[in-house]
């Protein structure tokens, strides 16, 4: 009975008492670190998620600018708004210095000869000099609904194309080398159209052909005449009249 | 220690542990964020490269490339002919028909110290250390070395991930690494180089580009375009400027996802299988070997030129990486 009273725990100090509130409420406070701790984990993290995302179109894919309608003002506007119109171009670096002039944009088709091949569609917005004449091309690839360019170049031609022109052969002399080497004419109902096709890059690499018809690249295109015949006519930036299956394709 | 002191113990280490994964994703994710290209009208853009009058001059007289694989001759020559305006000297080049005389000359002299690959071919002769359709990457700088000016040096750089990292970042972050390493080369020789592109198959001359951010002080640096002369296409269109994701990241569809510059690495062909065309040496210190699988492959080479000849190192044979060392293996 008397043993109750002689194990009474003593009166302990106050550093006692400190020491002890401490101890008894440190796994309190370790949560309440933790937890702080894992809101400003998540809080990074869903941010950098954020940039990343942003970030990750021009990583993962070109800055494509929605066209609300295909006038000529809206695709010029669309190209001026791309980074390589906002660059640097004072000076007398390897550039095209003087982008103020833009002739009227044309549209160029990819032209596939292989099934299951799918070539992109493109606007083509020729840069003047002070003649008119197009000393280059800014290169705008059409989304596949044709609702949204990208800007993926400015091409310098290798000599100034007359009066705005983008195809080094214009429309009436392609009409009429159909005419005279194919021996047929324009289809009824249809219009001649500028179009590139899938080069065979690899083949000029290894000096496989020799071809100087064009058509390799969407700002040097070559014209496709549907024939009344039936067939498909291309004209080359020689003046020669190509089959489809004599274009230098890539296979 | 009583039952709810336990549980909230147990409860703060389990966020400790789940806090510390995230920060440790959100390090990893940050290292090797994206790269953006985009700009807007109140960016400031840095043009780093050469100069238009020089670099039409070096070329106008002596492209497009003849008929087969004389690309990295054309460049090269390219590339001689603008040092001698720099130089002030009469150009050495200045006709197409000079490819053939290189291509004629390389079949005689040119080797490198550890021979030459074989078989030969028409355009490289003895000057290739391996077995390439056309010139290898040590051919083109031999070229350019030995037709420039006396005291002008040349070397190959490549750029691999190995040598900045311990573990792979994404492709796009590697090629863009080594877009700022080709143009840190301008703040010495702001002249055109010759870079291999199109996973080896193809050398065109990379004569400036643009940043948004200096490219001192960031790599990567944010690269917004580059400025591309191909000798295969010079008779229509002589001069591409280029956008990032067109350089790096698949941005064309031409010749069905053949000309896709440095969108993928030297060796692969468009569906990424082994290109053999474009082989690894087959002669002298640079040949893969067991521990050292790859010299070219997995990465980015171009040439340019230095001031690397301490020690007799100014022979074209030695390849460097992209940040200057020199590479005593593959």
């Amino acid at each position: 009975m008397s043993r109750i009273h002689h194990s009474r725990t003593p009166r302990r100090t106050p550093a006692q008492r400190f020491w002890r509130a401490i101890w008894t409420n440190a796994p309190f406070a370790l949560l309440a670190f933790a937890g702080a701790l894992f809101i400003a984990a998540i809080l990074v993290v869903s941010g950098q998620s954020a940039n990343a995302g942003n970030d990750a179109a021009n990583a993962s894919g070109p800055d494509w600018i929605t066209l609300r309608n295909h006038s000529a003002a809206t695709i010029i506007a669309a190209a001026r708004k791309s980074p390589l119109f906002q660059v640097n171009r004072s000076g007398s670096g390897d550039y095209l210095s003087d982008l103020s002039r833009l002739g009227v944009p044309q549209e160029v088709d990819g032209y596939a000869t292989q099934p299951g091949v799918t070539l992109s569609d493109y606007y083509i917005i020729p840069i003047l000099d002070k003649a008119g004449d197009s000393v280059g091309a800014a290169v705008l690839r059409l989304s596949g609904n044709h609702d949204a360019v990208y800007l993926q170049s400015i091409d310098t031609y290798a000599q100034p194309r007359p009066r705005g022109a983008i195809a080094r052969l214009d429309q009436t002399h392609a009409l009429a080398a159909v005419n005279a080497h194919a021996h047929t004419q324009l289809a009824f109902g249809v219009h001649p159209r500028l179009v590139y096709f899938a080069f065979d890059f690899q083949g000029a690499d290894r000096g496989a052909f020799i071809w100087n018809g064009g058509g390799a690249f969407p700002d040097d295109p070559i014209w496709l005449v549907p024939g009344l015949d039936g067939h498909d006519h291309l004209v080359g930036t020689d003046s020669n009249v190509y089959a489809p299956t004599q274009l230098p394709v890539q296979s | 220690m009583n039952r709810y002191q336990s549980m909230a113990l147990n409860c703060a280490l389990a966020l400790l542990f789940v806090s510390g994964g995230l920060l440790a994703l959100a390090w990893h994710v940050g290292r090797f964020a994206p790269i953006s290209a985009a700009t807007t009208a109140s960016t400031t853009t840095y043009y780093y490269g050469a100069n238009n009058t020089y670099m039409v001059n070096a070329v106008q007289h002596i492209w497009p490339q003849e008929n087969g694989p004389y690309c990295a001759i054309a460049t090269g020559m390219a590339v001689t002919n603008y040092v001698d305006q720099e130089d002030h000297l009469t150009l050495r080049f200045s006709t197409p028909s000079n490819q053939y005389a290189i291509a004629t000359a390389d079949q005689k002299a040119g080797a490198s110290r550890w021979g030459y690959a074989k078989p030969i071919n028409a355009t490289a002769g003895i000057t290739n250390i391996a077995p390439d359709r056309g010139l290898d990457p040590r051919a083109a700088a031999y070229i350019q070395y030995h037709y420039s000016p006396q005291g002008t040096i040349f070397h190959d750089y490549i750029y691999r991930w190995q040598f900045h990292y311990k573990t792979a970042p994404p492709f796009h972050w590697q090629a863009i690494q080594a877009t700022t390493s080709l143009f840190r080369a301008w703040l010495r020789f702001p002249e055109p180089m010759s870079v291999i592109i199109n996973g080896g198959e193809h050398s065109v001359l990379v004569t400036g580009g643009w940043t948004s951010n200096s490219i001192v002080t960031n790599y990567p640096a944010n690269i917004v375009g580059v400025i591309v002369r191909d000798p295969m296409f010079a008779g229509s269109i002589s001069r591409f400027e280029v956008d990032n994701n067109q350089w790096t990241n698949h941005g064309t569809d031409f010749g069905v996802g053949y000309y896709t510059m440095w969108s993928r690495f030297y060796g692969q062909n468009p569906d990424f299988s082994v290109n053999k065309d474009d082989p690894e040496p087959s002669v002298g210190i640079y040949r893969p070997i067991s521990g050292h699988p790859e010299h070219w492959y997995q990465g980015f080479t171009w040439i340019r030129r230095d001031t690397n000849s301490l020690n007799g190192y100014y022979s074209p044979d030695w390849a460097f990486t992209d940040g200057g060392t020199l590479l005593t293996a593959p």
